[in-house]
């Protein structure tokens, strides 16, 4: 029973709040999605606390649709595809956070990023550096293993496209010392 | 070894970095529930607003005599979200800040404007060197607890602490302990004469590393660092306020103001 207070609270046309199976099915998709929505948003961001963000914001998203939800497999594209596009946009504003406080900054910062030589910190800061597309391009080639035409999908763009963005993505790598030869 | 096959370690092991093998299912719902909180505010703002403005404008039938003064202290006074220096899950903290006060660009710290010593900060510290000046080859675990970092602390070699004492901040208790940075030549951007070169060029006296990214690093010579070192529902985090010789009473007072404000969110 719903009472009329809980309807002011959530009464707002949301199918997760009128139907408490929408509720159970959506815990049920996270459990099963999330850890590898969050590995995948961690290899685009390098940071965990962004990548649970950027996957708990993809579900959200998806709240309203769980209705039409027939084939799970179908979500694991969905929520690939977003957080891929929402990672992207993550950057775009940290890029223009940056570039804001480059123009303000009359001071180096207090405390810097670590900077280890080891070679998997090196290719760790690499893959973090590339461009967001190329970055997407070469996680869902060799982490996601996805065959050009999925990637294509994600990516929205032409299978030529994406092997152009891996073909630029490893090119840059290379050219980082310690990083693949 | 081809670059196929090196990737996919690499991106693998960078995977693996992060344990997910458990998640809160409940996360997705109480997110929707606060944009819809957020949405009803802004809602409210925005009515708010437009009442206020028909007022100014004569439209409505807000009155202006009871208005309240400007200017009150505490109104000057602004809340800072920022993030735990190798911390990787979910969680950080707020302080309120005074005017002048300002979050660097990673959200981690918060920083006077154009000073290079006054800052505040929060710390899950993973390395801490015997020697902060030839600090490559001497970095070490402490341990996890309060007990051994202090320890450490107390060990370090150049630098001076004072004796901990017990102290309690946000309801969270620990050491409370103060790290004076040596005399020492100086130049350029914190470039400490014959110290280690963290790989950039320059010569860092390493205060430790965090458990993920970050490196704390002594700015100028005689600066202090007051470490409130606590054990937060079972983790142990440093909040580390810096101040230069140079710097005011006044300055100092700020900096232990905004600690005293200082609140942890969704840590346990």
């Amino acid at each position: 029973m719903v009472s009329s207070v809980d309807r002011d609270v959530h009464g707002d046309g949301d199918r997760l709040d009128r139907d408490p199976d929408d509720g159970d099915r959506l815990e049920e998709l996270y459990v099963r999605f999330a850890p590898g929505g969050i590995r995948l948003a961690y290899l685009m961001t390098g940071d965990r606390g962004v990548a649970e963000d950027l996957v708990q914001e993809a579900f959200v998203r998806f709240v309203g649709r769980l209705h039409s939800l027939r084939d799970p497999n179908a979500f694991e594209a969905y929520l690939r595809r977003t957080v891929i596009n929402l990672s992207k946009n993550h950057y775009r504003r940290r890029a223009v956070e940056r570039a804001d406080l480059e123009r303000q900054a009359s001071f180096p910062p207090q405390i810097h990023e670590e900077r280890d030589v080891s070679e998997y910190e090196a290719m760790r800061r690499a893959l973090l550096e590339l461009p967001a597309r190329q970055r997407a391009a070469i996680v869902l080639r060799y982490y996601e293993d996805l065959p050009e035409a999925q990637m294509a999908e994600v990516l929205r763009c032409r299978p030529a496209t994406v092997r152009s963005l891996i073909s630029r993505g490893l090119a840059a790598l290379r050219q980082s010392p310690e990083v693949i030869r | 070894m081809t670059d196929d096959t090196k990737m996919r370690e690499f991106l693998q092991q960078m995977a693996d970095e992060i344990d997910v093998t458990s998640v809160d299912p409940r996360r997705p719902a109480e997110r929707a529930h606060r944009h819809r909180a957020v949405a009803k505010a802004l809602v409210f703002v925005v009515a708010a607003a437009a009442i206020v403005t028909a007022g100014a404008v004569g439209l409505g039938s807000v009155t202006t005599s009871g208005s309240k003064p400007a200017g009150h202290p505490s109104q000057s006074l602004k809340t800072l979200n920022a993030a735990v220096y190798g911390w990787g899950g979910p969680g950080g903290y707020s302080v309120q800040v005074p005017p002048g006060w300002n979050l660097d660009v990673n959200g981690h710290a918060v920083s006077k404007e154009a000073s290079p010593t006054l800052a505040v900060s929060v710390w899950n510290v993973k390395r801490v060197p015997q020697n902060p000046c030839q600090w490559k080859q001497t970095l070490r675990d402490p341990g996890p607890t309060v007990g051994d970092l202090v320890g450490a602390i107390e060990r370090t070699q150049l630098r001076t602490a004072t004796a901990p004492t017990d102290v309690v901040l946000d309801g969270f208790s620990g050491k409370y302990v103060e790290w004076s940075v040596p005399d020492w030549p100086v130049s350029g951007n914190a470039d400490f004469k014959g110290c280690d070169d963290p790989g950039n060029g320059h010569q860092d006296f390493v205060t430790w590393l965090s458990n993920l990214q970050g490196e704390a690093y002594a700015r100028v010579a005689r600066q202090v660092d007051m470490l409130w070192i606590l054990d937060v529902r079972g983790h142990r985090l440093v909040v580390d306020a810096t101040y230069g010789p140079n710097d005011s009473s006044a300055d100092r007072e700020q900096l232990t103001g905004i600690v005293q404000s200082l609140r942890f969110w969704e840590y346990g």
